[in-house]
């Protein structure tokens, strides 16, 4: 076989070999980081919904005054780089079992953040006997 | 060009650009170690957060003392104070922390801890404490 | 080409072995290095795999679907009318996107007696509720409830 060709053949499974072996080094790093982000964003979410329901208890009244804050990092101080959702749905139920939304209060993002984003939901029934179901989505902002 | 001087060259290049990239990919590796440990220590003081948030959150509304677990996988120095958490942990011989702050006033005590389960008793009066759980009998 | 590549490829042949096997032996090398880096990220996956495990949030949001529904007596009818339709309904709306559910329905005595899920459920990763004992006007015995959601 030529020289050439046999050196140019060489190089290829050199490269092709290299490659490879850098691109699985690297997806086992990302997937490593993103086994250890999911527990983090879904902790981040529990403390946004748990940190709500604090607040507002069972009280229809606060909960009717109640807007989703604004302001990222309002909820845990740490948050630099966690963005977070919130969506708040407020249901009655009829004595025949048929449920009625009264309304949805949802921010400070309007979508919940892509399909990162990790999802704690909690609910809690108020005074009235209103039911109250709280999803907080956390996810990380690059 | 003198043959001899060409192969000189080839083999400088290649053995330049070969220290080059094991110097990059060195520096990126110790990087990525490093985001590794500290994204690990971060999530522990999340999680160790979220049960005491948890807990309280459950413990107002029920009306009830409720007590709850986090375990982590090694051991870590948990110290809380105010409405702040901080959880401490070793990688590789360096000492890494992150803290985690709560918006309400959730008072936490003893202000330092050291284990790799503690226990979360939260009270109705929105205060919680964590307690490192001893565990007897294995 | 060909007399610039021959003396760099007679150096390594010189430097590692006789007889033209030093490429040969630095493709091996890397080769096994390759199938190193990959078994050792199969074992990390498999090592460090968590399976998508119960949520224990959700189980305790099911037990506040069963004491919503139950408020004022509704889940009893439901159940005693054993109307499949508008129970699926009415737990649908109640449960977040994506939720997948599983309603059984018990004697005290752990018999099952009905029980419906909607499609999709997996009890590999499903959440249960605490037993919610339910009580109804028709019968001297209650029922006990239990709702699984699953991701």
């Amino acid at each position: 076989m030529d020289q050439a060709f046999e050196a140019a053949i060489a190089f290829a499974i050199f490269v092709a070999a290299f490659s490879v072996s850098q691109y699985t080094a690297v997806a086992v790093y990302e997937s490593s980081m993103n086994r250890l982000s999911e527990p983090r964003l879904e902790a981040a979410a529990c403390i946004v919904a748990s940190e709500i329901l604090l607040q507002n208890g069972n009280s229809s009244e606060k909960w009717s005054s109640w807007e989703p804050v604004y302001e990222t990092g309002y909820y845990f101080s740490p948050a630099s780089g966690v963005g977070v959702a919130i969506r708040a749905t407020c249901y009655s139920l009829d004595p025949s079992g048929v449920v009625t939304i009264l309304w949805t209060k949802q921010g400070p993002s309007q979508e919940p953040l892509g399909r990162y984003a990790q999802k704690y939901v909690d609910g809690v029934i108020l005074e009235d006997g209103t039911f109250v179901r709280v999803e907080a989505y956390a996810s990380d902002i690059f | 060009m003198d043959r001899s001087v060409t192969t000189i060259i080839l083999i400088a290049s290649l053995l330049a650009s070969g220290s080059a990239f094991a110097s990059t990919s060195a520096a990126f590796w110790e990087r990525a170690g490093t985001m590794m440990a500290e994204c690990a220590v971060r999530g522990m003081a999340f999680e160790m957060a979220a049960g005491a948030a948890e807990a309280t959150s459950e413990a107002v509304q029920s009306g009830t003392v409720v007590k709850t677990c986090v375990i982590f996988s090694e051991e870590a120095l948990v110290e809380a104070s105010g409405a702040s958490i901080t959880v401490v942990a070793a990688f590789n011989g360096r000492l890494l922390n992150a803290s985690v702050g709560l918006a309400c006033g959730i008072d936490l005590q003893p202000s330092r801890v050291s284990s790799s389960s503690f226990t979360v008793t939260a009270y109705p009066n929105g205060t919680a404490i964590i307690s490192a759980q001893e565990v007897e009998g294995i | 080409m060909d007399s610039r590549m021959r003396p760099a490829a007679l150096l390594h042949m010189r430097g590692w072995s006789k007889g033209g096997k030093g490429v040969a032996l630095i493709f091996d090398c890397m080769v096994a290095c390759v199938i190193i880096i990959a078994g050792l990220a199969a074992y990390s996956s498999v090592a460090t795999h968590k399976p998508p495990g119960p949520d224990e949030g959700l189980g305790k949001y099911a037990t506040d679907v069963l004491t919503f529904l139950d408020s004022n007596g509704c889940l009893a009818r439901l159940i005693e009318g054993r109307d499949s339709l508008a129970l699926r309904k009415t737990i649908g709306e109640l449960l977040p996107e994506g939720a997948n559910y599983c309603l059984c329905v018990y004697s005290p005595y752990w018999e099952l007696e009905w029980s419906f899920s909607s499609q999709g459920f997996d009890w590999r990763n499903a959440a249960a509720s605490s037993p919610y004992l339910v009580f109804s006007e028709s019968k001297p015995e209650p029922y006990m409830v239990t709702l699984s959601i699953s991701k």
